[in-house]
C-alpha cells in the first residue's frame, strides 16, 4: 500500500517487544475463562487443553504466561518431534500454539496419548475450534473431542481500550485518554487492528517527530480501512 | 546576611546557576536563587526541581546569613556593573528585601524566605567514580545533538549512559536518538563505574553540563542511583533527576552488514551538501545521494523553486545506488567528525547507514534515509 504522508523520513525500528509477562495481561469478560484456566495449571481436570480465540485475542500471550509457569517446550503443530512426545511422556509440559491447516495428525494423537499416560499436559491454541480443524484420523478426533475447550471471544469496548493503552505503554508513548477512545470507537473489533494501528500510529510519530493526535489517528486509521486487503483478520 | 565580594566571582557563579531557573514559573520561589553566606564563600542554587545546581565562591563575610532573591534579575544586575567592582548584598533586618550595593549603584531586590527553597534530596548513590572533563565532554558533545525533543518521547528526551563489555574491555557508553539519527560514543570504563544501572540523563541537565565541562583539565566526579545524578565538578555540584522510562535496544539498529563502502572528504562533501539544500523550500528537505564508482552526485529537487546537483570525488567501488537523506542531519553528523575523510557504509535506499569517524573509532552514527 502506498503511504502518501507529508514526510518521507523513514524511522529508525526503536519499538520494542510486547510485554508478555502475566502483569501486564488485561482481564475481562472476553478473556476471563480462558485466564482462570491458565492460573489453574497444573490443576487442569483433562491433560488437554485447547485454547480458541480469533487472531490477537491474547492467545500468545497466555501461552507464553503459560509456558514461563510451566517450563514448557514448544512443539510445530505440522512436526510433532519426538522430543515433544518423550516429554509429554515424562509428566512434562509441551505447547502447540496455532494449530491451523496441516496438522501432524499422527504426531498430535501420539503426543496427547503420551500426555494422558504420562501425567503431561498440552496446551494447544487455534483460531478455531477443533471440529472445524479437519482432522481425518477419527482417534485423534475423539481424543481432541476429550480435550477441555475455552474460548476467548470477540474483545470487548473495555478490553479493546486497555489493550490499546496497554500497546501503546509497551512503546512507551503518553496518548491521551480521548485519543484512544478515538481509536477504539473507529476501528474494527479486532486485536489485531488494534495492534496495526497501534504501531503504525507510532511509526507514523516518529517518522514526522509529532505526538499523536487525534488527526493524526483519523488519518492512520483511514489509511488503515483503505487497506484492508493487506490485513490478516 | 551582610557579604562583599568580586563581581566577576558572583557573576561566574551566577552565570552557571542562573541557567537552572525557568524563565517562566508557576511557583514563585523556583524564580529565586539561594544564597548562603556561610565561612569564607557564598553559596548560590538555583532548582527547577528536576535538576539543582550549586556552586560556592569566595567572599567576606560580615554576617552569616541566607535568603532568596530573583535569579534572573541578580545576574542582569551584576552583569551590568562595571568590571573589577567590589558588589556587597546586604539583607534588611525584616529579612523581606536584600540591597545590592556596587559604588554608587544601590538595588534593593525583594526575597522570599531561604525556608521555602526546595530541597532535591538526592538520596543515596550506588555507584560513584571520577572522569576527566574532557572525556566526559566527548561523551556529550558526540551524542547530544541527536537528543529527541519530542515530548511525549520522553524516554528519547536524553543520553542513555551505561557500561557495556566488548572484547573482554569495559567502556562507558552513551547513546541518543530521536528516531531518525542515532549517535553513540565510548570510552574507557572509569574505576567505580562496573555495574552501574543504565541511565537516561535528561537534555537539560546535559546541555548544562556540557557547558561545565569545557575546561578540560578538571576531573569530574559523577554520583548515581537508579533515580539521580549528581556531578562534582571543581565548585559546581550539579544534582538532576533522572528520566523515569527505558532505552530501546539501541544495537538492534545498528547495522552490522553494511558492505557498501564510501570514504569522502569530509569537509567538501558538508559544504556541498549546505549548498545544494540551499534550494529546498524548508528545513528537512531530501538530498539525494547518487553514488557511482569514484563520485557522489548530490541532487536537491523542489517543485516550486528549481532544483541544484553538484558533484564531489569519492571512494566508491561498489554497485551503484540512489539514497536520500535529510541534508540537515547530514550536516549534524559531519559537524561531529574530526577526521578529514567521512565514511559511510551502505546497505541500500530504505535501510539504516552507518557514518564512521576515521580519526575517531570511539564514536558512530546512524542514520536513517528519506524516501526520494
Amino acid at each position: 500500500m502506498t503511504d502518501e504522508h507529508p514526510s518521507a523520513q523513514l524511522p529508525l525500528d526503536l519499538a520494542r517487544g510486547p510485554g508478555m509477562s502475566r502483569d501486564e495481561l488485561v482481564v475481562t469478560g472476553a478473556n476471563a475463562a480462558a485466564i482462570a484456566l491458565i492460573d489453574r495449571w497444573p490443576d487442569w481436570q483433562l491433560p488437554v487443553v485447547v485454547l480458541a480465540g480469533p487472531a490477537g485475542s491474547g492467545k500468545s500471550h497466555l501461552a507464553a504466561i503459560w509456558t514461563e509457569a510451566a517450563h514448557a517446550s514448544a512443539a510445530d503443530p505440522h512436526r510433532i518431534s519426538p522430543d515433544a512426545i518423550s516429554m509429554a511422556a515424562s509428566g512434562g509440559a509441551v505447547l502447540v500454539d496455532g494449530v491451523e491447516g496441516g496438522i501432524d495428525e499422527t504426531g498430535l494423537f501420539h503426543l496427547i496419548n503420551s500426555a494422558r499416560e504420562g501425567g503431561g499436559h498440552v496446551l494447544l491454541t487455534s483460531r478455531r475450534f477443533p471440529a472445524a480443524w479437519g482432522v481425518r484420523l477419527p482417534d485423534l478426533a475423539s481424543r481432541l473431542k476429550a480435550a477441555t475447550i475455552v474460548e476467548i471471544a470477540e474483545p470487548d469496548d473495555l478490553l479493546l481500550t486497555a489493550v490499546v493503552t496497554k500497546l501503546f505503554a509497551d512503546r512507551q508513548v503518553q496518548v491521551e485518554p480521548h485519543v484512544v477512545s478515538y481509536i477504539v470507537n473507529r476501528i474494527e473489533r479486532s486485536l489485531s487492528t488494534a495492534m496495526n494501528v497501534v504501531e503504525r500510529l507510532d511509526q507514523a510519530a516518529l517518522s514526522r517527530k509529532t505526538r499523536i493526535t487525534r488527526g493524526l489517528a483519523a488519518e492512520i486509521i483511514g489509511a488503515v480501512d483503505a487497506g484492508q486487503g493487506d490485513l490478516n483478520l | 546576611m551582610r557579604v562583599t565580594l568580586e563581581r566577576s566571582n558572583l557573576l561566574k557563579s551566577l552565570n552557571h546557576v542562573h541557567r537552572v531557573v525557568e524563565r517562566r514559573n508557576t511557583i514563585p520561589i523556583l524564580s529565586n536563587v539561594l544564597l548562603k553566606a556561610t565561612g569564607a564563600s557564598l553559596e548560590m542554587k538555583a532548582t527547577d526541581l528536576d535538576l539543582e545546581m550549586t556552586e560556592a565562591t569566595p567572599a567576606q563575610i560580615e554576617r552569616t546569613g541566607a535568603t532568596t532573591v530573583p535569579a534572573h534579575l541578580l545576574y542582569d544586575i551584576v552583569r551590568k556593573l562595571p568590571d573589577g567592582a567590589e558588589v556587597m548584598l546586604k539583607t534588611a533586618d525584616d529579612g523581606n528585601s536584600m540591597t545590592v550595593i556596587s559604588g554608587r549603584a544601590s538595588f534593593r531586590l525583594q526575597c522570599l524566605p531561604q525556608s521555602d527553597f526546595p530541597e532535591l534530596s538526592a538520596g543515596s548513590f550506588s555507584h560513584i567514580f571520577r572522569i576527566d572533563s574532557s572525556v566526559l565532554k566527548h561523551l556529550i558533545d558526540k551524542t547530544q545533538f541527536a537528543i529527541s525533543t519530542e515530548e511525549t518521547r520522553y524516554y528519547l528526551n536524553g543520553i542513555y549512559l551505561h557500561t557495556i563489555e566488548s572484547g573482554g574491555q569495559l567502556s562507558l557508553r552513551s547513546v541518543a536518538t530521536d528516531g531518525h539519527r542515532l549517535a553513540r560514543a565510548d570510552t574507557e570504563a572509569p574505576a567505580g563505574s562496573e555495574g552501574m544501572p543504565g541511565i537516561i540523563v535528561p537534555r537539560k541537565t546535559v546541555s548544562e553540563l556540557q557547558k561545565l565541562v569545557d575546561n578540560p583539565d578538571v576531573a569530574v566526579t559523577v554520583e548515581l542511583s537508579d533515580t539521580k545524578i549528581r556531578f562534582t565538578i571543581g565548585s559546581v555540584v550539579l544534582t538532576s533527576k533522572l528520566i523515569d522510562g527505558t532505552f530501546p535496544d539501541y544495537q538492534r539498529v545498528i547495522p552490522s552488514g553494511n558492505d557498501k563502502k564510501l570514504t569522502i572528504d569530509r569537509q567538501s562533501f558538508a559544504q556541498a551538501v549546505d549548498r545544494v539544500s540551499t534550494i529546498s523550500s524548508e528545513r528537512g528537505r531530501a538530498v539525494k545521494m547518487a553514488i557511482a564508482d569514484g563520485q557522489v552526485t548530490l541532487t536537491v529537487n523542489n517543485p516550486d523553486s528549481g532544483s541544484a546537483t553538484e558533484e564531489i570525488a569519492a571512494d566508491y567501488d561498489a554497485d551503484p545506488m540512489e539514497i536520500g537523506f535529510n541534508a540537515r542531519y547530514l550536516l549534524d553528523v559531519t559537524a561531529q567528525l574530526n577526521g578529514s575523510d567521512a565514511r559511510f557504509l551502505l546497505a541500500d535506499a530504505g535501510s539504516p547507514t552507518l557514518i564512521q569517524d576515521t580519526s575517531d573509532e570511539h564514536a558512530l552514527y546512524v542514520l536513517m534515509p528519506m524516501r526520494v
